[in-house]
């Protein structure tokens, strides 16, 4: 028999499995279906057709790579995880949709563009909107997956049930998904849509829309953004998984919150990041107000850093107060 | 379904925990794949080799087996044979099986008896 094909059998049911074990695993299966065909020919020299035989029998090679192969179970999003992935990508899915609708209006409100360009803008937004969206709520719960990160799901084991949560324990679910919303609105203008961030000033009696924030120098800055926006999601996705006020979503709140914090001083402290034109704008119109209320204006960014750092610290304080009054 | 369909994954269900005991034990005795499956079709349980090979790599990786090539005979072969925690883990599943043939036994025959009542 000069086939060959017992090596292309045995190469197409190891073909893919860990390096590791591949080599050991050809040498059994050849020496296996050379027993089997001297079992099925115990005299003389098999045909092909005997090895065809032997190999029907054996199975196809996927039936039996399927059962060498020690993923075989594994999955990206197991079942344990897939409720809340599919529950968290439709928010972010409709928020996403939903924030570069919006900004679109705005934009089209402020005389940006033309119907066309707009609606292209907003198609290929949306569609990169959606595309990172899936991205980063997938890379986030395989990494859930992987990390086996253990959620407050039902089916745990009886000895450590949790009490029925009292009224305020329960952490309603609108709340999480209006912070997920609004985490989502703030990547969709913070990246998508930067000049929707106007202020309407009055150039030679005519109003005129000045997007306070530079976009090139906002955009620059993606990295931290989409960081920052990440770990509002992970703190909003948290809450919905657990449901209630417990320690260890208390400390997941104040390490995001820790986390978000050097992230936000990170691209809104960045130099040049307030439009020069907006600047310029401010120092003609309040060149005679107090120093304190010029310096405001001028530096919008560090306004709104204040207030980022403000919300951050008033969530970690939240956290805390809601978690030991519910202990108690 | 038909009868014997349903029939034919039913029985599969029922054998499919008792091969790993089966296995274990023979293995107390080193021995390749292919003698183990004729040793245990001789014994009246029929086991395709697709299916024990790989779940001898799955009980060698859980450290249930260890293995050894042989190369000195007109073939290599791959023998098997079950390590001290294989043992313990055997012992444990034949008590646990003891107990499960004890169990059906008398519910079957209560049926018998209930049968014979009527």
């Amino acid at each position: 028999m000069k086939s060959d094909l017992k090596q292309r059998y045995i190469y197409a049911v190891v073909k893919g499995l860990p390096k590791a074990g591949r080599g050991d695993i050809e040498r059994e299966l050849s020496t296996l279906i050379d027993d089997m065909l001297e079992a099925r020919v115990p005299e003389g020299e098999p045909t092909e057709k005997d090895l065809r035989v032997v190999l029907t029998e054996l199975g196809t090679p996927a039936e039996l790579h399927k059962k060498y192969n020690p993923d075989a179970d594994k999955s990206l999003i197991g079942p344990e995880y897939y409720p809340l992935y599919k529950l968290t990508m439709r928010i972010v899915a409709a928020a996403t949709v939903f924030g570069m609708t919006l900004s679109a209006f705005l934009m089209l409100a402020a005389g940006e563009g033309t119907y066309l360009t707009l609606l292209t803008t907003w198609f290929s937004g949306v569609t990169g909107g959606l595309i990172f969206a899936f991205g980063v709520v997938t890379l986030l719960f395989a990494i859930f997956e992987r990390k086996r990160v253990k959620l407050d799901l039902p089916g745990d084991t009886i000895e450590n049930l949790p009490p029925v949560p009292q009224k305020g324990e329960i952490i309603p679910r609108w709340e999480s998904v209006a912070g997920m919303v609004l985490c989502v609105l703030f990547l969709v203008v913070f990246l998508g849509f930067p000049q929707v961030m106007m202020a309407v000033v009055n150039v030679d009696g005519q109003a005129q829309c000045m997007p306070v924030f530079n976009a090139a120098a906002l955009r620059s800055q993606w990295i931290w953004i989409v960081l920052f926006g990440l770990a509002g999601l992970v703190r909003n996705a948290l809450r919905i998984a657990e449901g209630r006020h417990t320690m260890r979503l208390m400390v997941a709140t104040i390490v995001c919150d820790a986390v978000s914090a050097p992230l936000a001083c990170a691209f809104l402290l960045r130099e040049g990041i307030v439009n020069p034109t907006f600047q310029q704008w401010i120092r003609e119109i309040f060149a005679g107000e107090p120093a304190p209320v010029f310096w405001v204006l001028e530096n919008l960014n560090a306004l709104l850093l204040m207030l980022i750092l403000f919300a951050l610290a008033l969530d970690m304080a939240t956290a805390v107060y809601d978690t030991l009054r519910a202990k108690r | 379904m038909e009868q014997e369909e349903l029939l034919g994954q039913m029985e599969q269900e029922l054998r499919r925990g008792t091969l790993v005991l089966c296995v274990l034990t023979e293995l107390k005795r080193p021995m390749y794949g292919y003698s183990l499956v004729g040793v245990l079709s001789n014994k009246g349980l029929k086991v395709e080799a697709n299916t024990l090979y790989p779940l001898l790599r799955r009980l060698e990786g859980q450290g249930l087996l260890v293995s050894e090539w042989e190369t000195a005979g007109s073939k290599p072969r791959k023998y098997y044979r079950v390590t001290q925690e294989g043992d313990a883990v055997r012992r444990r599943l034949e008590r646990a099986w003891r107990r499960t043939v004890e169990t059906v036994t008398r519910v079957l025959e209560e049926r018998e008896e209930d049968r014979d009542e009527e």
